[in-house]
């Protein structure tokens, strides 16, 4: 593994790039899209895990902080989507450098799968992509995330305080311009582009119903592109309740066997 | 792809920043096998400074919960200090080395003392102020002891025991609205679950279970580093936890004379990580001000 930063000079980004074990000619190279700020912390150790499983199959990969989230540079009022979809498509380009690679497969989870669909559609070319949950609605994102806030304050007998909190949203600061940014997420309306479509998709489902609804329209779209999709329904994680801190890690080792497998399934192709 | 592939700037070097800090990715350990960042001030002070080191809290890579440990080292840079977060063997970034059969609180030890050794080659100072929080607090305080590098601890959220202030003020939770909401949710939820929600809360505690020192050897052990002359800062919050009056650490340790030398901050109202931001920017302000104050002028 190797860590570094790379990027603009005063907004550099943080990555870890693992090597294949053993280099496969022609193999894709993986860029493992994190979730927002929110959801960061949980996804982690499950994100250092998928790239140990990828590097054992022959996948170089690259995993990236967004402005103003791990240790690349900024501060959390710098994590606006399109500062989040904009890094992406810099750590797409970081990721081809270093392996050699050719070919590109997104792997995104939960807002970083959103991120990953949207660099797609707006023409990064990617062989595939893998949506982890992917959030398909901002507002609908934001109510999860607040009802989860909610609870969370329940639990840490912040009760009484909860209705006096303003723009603090799970531990961190949400400015007004970051959560417009978020709420204008629509996954259906950026379809509209078309600008690009990968050859291959992969969805991953936890049990949400509205998102998994999005998720026909989603898999129509990019197969009237040619793309072929599939999709795996993962065992529901217990829903608002769970992740409650943003302190937990995040452990699913069914979703990193299903993501590899499927990235090695193009193998001979 | 819709732009052609270009040489991105990479780099393990300062940047040329704007803001007041300068970071930069560093690989530390015998073997290059812990990862971590260096953040120093944008202009060096002219007398080299202890550096404050912190490292995972729990399975959290180095950048702590809600990114704590990046705010820190880059308001200690504000006030002049370097300071290094990194991960411990085989948590965040860091690789884990092959055949290393040690406990993992005698590796995590190993490992603070390991970048402890590489300070001057790094910042040009021998001597750390070292960070626990939570389960970290072990291996700060152990690596304290061991190292007389160390010159300052801050531990968050540390060892607490009951006392006798404790249990009279135990009766108070009984009239906090926040935890009779929780009760009632909790009530309705065991109402609504079966009991599997039990055997998860008995697996998480075996998970992090840790070894606590007694009072009497944690009061003979903070004596020893007081009078080594190094600098302590306690931070406790009320939350969920069994310390509720600022000096109750002074009475679990049974000796009021540490007072003159361990410093307390007390949050009645925050948790345990410090989820509201208000409070982790108090506690935040404790340790720059405790740092600037107490190793400023060595």
């Amino acid at each position: 593994m190797r860590t570094f930063h790379f990027g603009e000079f005063g907004r550099r980004l943080y990555g870890a790039y693992t090597d294949p074990v053993e280099g496969r000619r022609g193999a894709p190279a993986v860029l493992l899209c994190y979730p927002g700020v929110h959801e960061y912390n949980t996804a982690h150790w499950a994100f250092r895990r998928l790239a140990a499983s990828l590097s054992r199959a022959g996948y170089a990969s690259l995993r990236f902080d967004y402005p103003g989230t791990g240790d690349s540079d900024g501060s959390v009022e710098d994590t606006t989507f399109a500062s989040m979809v904009a890094s992406l498509q810099t750590a797409a380009r970081e990721l081809l450098d270093l392996s050699g690679a050719r070919k590109l497969w997104l792997v995104g989870l939960r807002l970083g799968a959103t991120a990953a669909a949207v660099a797609t559609l707006e023409g990064l070319e990617v062989r595939g992509l893998v949506l982890w949950d992917a959030v398909t609605s901002g507002e609908s994102y934001l109510a999860e995330l607040e009802e989860r806030d909610r609870l969370r304050d329940l639990l840490f007998l912040h009760w009484a305080e909860h209705a006096t909190k303003s723009q603090e949203l799970l531990g961190y600061t949400l400015p007004h311009s970051v959560r417009r940014s978020i709420s204008a997420v629509n996954l259906g309306k950026s379809l509209e582009q078309r600008a690009g479509a990968p050859k291959q998709v992969l969805f991953l489902r936890e049990g949400r119903e509205g998102d998994a609804a999005k998720d026909v329209e989603l898999s129509r779209f990019w197969s009237e592109q040619g793309a072929e999709v599939s999709r795996h329904d993962l065992p529901f994680g217990g829903g608002v309740d769970r992740q409650i801190s943003g302190n937990e890690v995040l452990l699913s080792s069914e979703a990193i066997a299903v993501i590899v497998e499927t990235i090695g399934g193009e193998r001979g192709r | 792809m819709s732009e052609p592939i270009r040489s991105a700037e990479r780099s393990e070097q300062p940047a040329r920043e704007r803001s007041s800090y300068r970071e930069r990715v560093v690989r530390l350990g015998s073997a290059k096998e812990l990862a971590g960042i260096l953040c120093e001030p944008a202009l060096s002070p002219s007398l080299p400074r202890p550096v404050v080191v912190m490292w995972n809290v729990g399975l959290n890579h180095h950048v702590g919960p809600y990114r704590t440990f990046v705010d820190l080292s880059r308001k200690l840079a504000e006030v002049g200090f370097c300071s290094v977060r990194f991960d411990l063997s085989g948590l965040g970034d860091s690789e884990f080395a092959a055949g290393d059969a040690r406990a993992d609180s005698e590796r995590s030890v190993a490992d603070v003392r390991a970048v402890l050794e590489q300070l001057p080659e790094l910042t040009g100072s021998a001597r750390a102020v070292l960070v626990g929080f939570c389960s970290s607090v072990d291996s700060a305080h152990a690596a304290a002891l061991q190292d007389p590098k160390v010159v300052g601890i801050i531990n968050i959220e540390g060892y607490s025991f009951p006392t006798l202030g404790f249990r009279l003020r135990y009766p108070l939770r009984f009239v906090s609205v926040s935890r009779w909401v929780r009760w009632a949710y909790h009530r309705r939820q065991r109402r609504l679950q079966s009991g599997s929600a039990h055997l998860a809360d008995d697996g998480e505690q075996a998970v992090y279970q840790r070894e606590y020192p007694t009072p009497g050897r944690l009061a003979s052990e903070y004596r020893r580093l007081v009078e080594r002359g190094v600098r302590i800062l306690c931070l406790y919050v009320r939350g969920d936890s069994n310390y509720v009056y600022k000096d109750q650490l002074f009475d679990f340790l049974g000796d009021r004379s540490l007072a003159s030398h361990i410093e307390v901050e007390y949050f009645p109202d925050a948790d345990h990580i410090f989820t509201f931001t208000k409070h982790r920017d108090r506690a935040l302000s404790c340790i720059v001000n405790f740092v600037r104050e107490r190793f400023s002028a060595e």
